[in-house]
């Protein structure tokens, strides 16, 4: 019955087990081993997740918190952003102005929202859009036209499917998209990474 | 029911407090991080009148008795009551009570000659005689205890060649308390008188039913004297009922506790190391007992405990029972502050479900 302790002076918040290891894997990628993950799960029950972590043993200890949240919000009035702005606020965090402006000091706050903040979406759009140009893209969209054409139950999440059918065109097809980036099947030096990137640094550049 | 207390100056607690309290509540932390010392302000607490209580606190710790003799240097036994062990500071201990509403008590050495006088003329009045009472000179220890609650009202602790005395007597406590330290034992007869008045008031068949918990053949508790001494003997079928505190630590512990709950209604029961000498495969069920007869006699706890399996029992057991009035209390040092974090229902699901540590 091990618990999770906070070790690292950087800490990233991340809304599943497939985020946790894709961001481990990019990371591990930027040669960054002192930002420690934890998967809080859906947006639903980030606040008092939120919550719980701010008052744990050891949060003192956190000079640098990243927040990373899908822009996929619920909210009839408010976007992601807001709505963690919400929770930040909540918890008397520091509380940024726009996603990737850090705010505070321990911990400095930063916020990225994905695949961007104007654009709705998710993670696996992020990384959809860092293979477009892989000769697999093509057959990946066509096949996915065609079924929801002729398939009225098709998934309901499109970006979800087609990062599957990508994967399944890969060599060793049974990896979802956390394993897939641990195992390198997402180009990390692919431009569409390169605000993710940054907003890794950013969390590290307050150590 | 104590809703609320502060707590300053006392042992490692400098300014320290803890709110929005249940009728369960238990306290988690590292080491010297001042759990056990939270019962023992609570212990003064629920005593309100009487400094002689602060004898007992070495007791609990384990230190039987402290050696002293007049005249000689040497620290009294209440000098580790003490913030830094800084007699001028004044210890203060305030509890917000249900039922006898906010009460403050003080705790602090006399050294004053003139309060000291004065002093020396209540002890005159108190054992009614006209001889002087020689007691100021300079091995003499005053420990004031000072009640604030329907005004002021002062007892004394003095240590001087004439022995321990209180002065004035003390009023009895406003509600019972109990204290069960992990290292300390209450003696046995205590035991026996409890069960002799949770079997007056035909509790025994519950009693049985509960410690079933830990010994599921356990048929029958009876009293039966051996060398001259009653004994709680317990049936679990073999040729003769035996001593329950042959039973092992966690029989004895439990039956210790449940006797405790029994008889303070109303009142409180503080317990240092809850799950000592208990499985964790009963610690469930164990709190489901607790939470029942602290219900049950309207008797507040409070318990201290290092074990994750604890916590989650005791989650679990609240949860189950639908009521929830339990709350986990986890102390934190942060550079020479201590400070209370609480955990209720939903922040110890959110903990437990990502994992987080909460001790």
């Amino acid at each position: 019955m091990t618990k999770t302790e906070f070790t690292k002076p950087n800490l990233l918040l991340v809304e599943g087990k497939t985020d946790e290891l894709f961001f481990s894997a990019l990371n591990k990628h930027l040669g960054f081993h002192d930002i420690q993950i934890i998967d809080v799960g859906g947006t639903s029950k980030f606040q008092k997740r939120l919550e719980v972590i701010s008052v744990s043993p050891k949060f003192h200890i956190i000079k640098s918190l990243g927040i990373v949240s899908d822009n996929d919000s619920k909210h009839p009035s408010k976007t992601s952003f807001e709505c963690i702005t919400d929770y930040l606020r909540y918890v008397n965090l520091p509380t940024p102005e726009s996603p990737l402006l850090p705010k505070g000091n321990n911990p400095q706050v930063t916020v990225m929202i994905l695949p961007s903040e104007g654009e709705t979406g998710m993670l696996e759009d992020l990384c959809l859009k860092s293979v477009e140009s892989d000769p697999a893209m093509p057959c990946v969209n066509q096949y996915c036209q065609c079924l929801q054409e002729k398939c009225p139950s098709f998934p309901k999440n499109i970006s979800k499917a087609k990062v599957q059918v990508f994967l399944a065109s890969r060599k060793e097809a049974e990896k979802g998209l956390g394993i897939a980036a641990r195992d390198g099947y997402w180009p990390f030096e692919n431009a569409a990474f390169n605000e993710v990137k940054q907003f890794i640094r950013s969390i590290l550049s307050n150590d | 029911m104590y809703q609320s207390f502060e707590i300053s100056n006392f042992r490692c607690l400098d300014e320290f407090s803890m709110t929005d309290l249940e009728q369960v509540n238990l306290i988690a932390g590292v080491n010297n991080v001042g759990k056990t010392t939270i019962l023992e302000a609570l212990f003064l607490h629920c005593g309100a009148y009487n400094p002689q209580l602060t004898f007992k606190l070495n007791a609990f710790r384990g230190i039987e008795s402290i050696m002293y003799k007049p005249g000689q240097m040497m620290e009294k036994p209440w000098d580790s009551l003490f913030s830094e062990f800084d007699m001028s500071k004044e210890i203060k201990i305030v509890g917000d009570d249900k039922k006898t509403g906010i009460r403050t008590i003080r705790l602090k050495t006399v050294t004053d000659p003139e309060k000291l006088m004065k002093i020396s003329q209540l002890i005159e009045r108190d054992i009614n005689t006209n001889v002087e009472i020689p007691m100021f000179f300079e091995s003499t220890h005053v420990l004031e205890l000072e009640n604030e609650s329907n005004g002021l009202r002062s007892y004394y602790q003095i240590i001087d060649q004439k022995g321990i005395r209180t002065i004035p007597i003390p009023p009895p406590p406003p509600f019972p308390t109990i204290f069960q330290g992990s290292q300390y034992r209450e003696p046995l007869n205590l035991d026996v008188e409890r069960f002799s008045k949770l079997e007056l008031e035909g509790n025994l068949d519950r009693l049985i039913e509960n410690l079933q918990v830990i010994e599921p053949r356990l048929r029958d508790l009876s009293l039966i004297f051996t060398s001259g001494f009653p004994l709680i003997h317990g049936d679990i079928g073999l040729n003769r009922p035996i001593p329950l505190h042959f039973m092992g630590e966690g029989m004895v512990r439990f039956m210790t506790l449940l006797l405790a709950i029994g008889n303070s209604p109303n009142g409180v029961i503080l317990i240092d190391e809850i799950e000592n000498g208990l499985h964790h495969s009963v610690l469930q069920e164990v709190w489901k007992v607790v939470g029942n007869a602290a219900r049950e006699f309207n008797t507040q706890v409070f318990a201290t405990t290092h074990s994750l399996e604890c916590i989650v029992a005791a989650h679990n057991a609240f949860v189950e029972d639908g009521l929830y009035d339990f709350s986990l209390h986890r102390l934190e040092r942060i550079n020479k502050d201590i400070r209370a974090v609480r955990y209720d229902q939903e922040t110890l699901d959110a903990a437990f479900e990502i994992g987080l540590e909460v001790r």
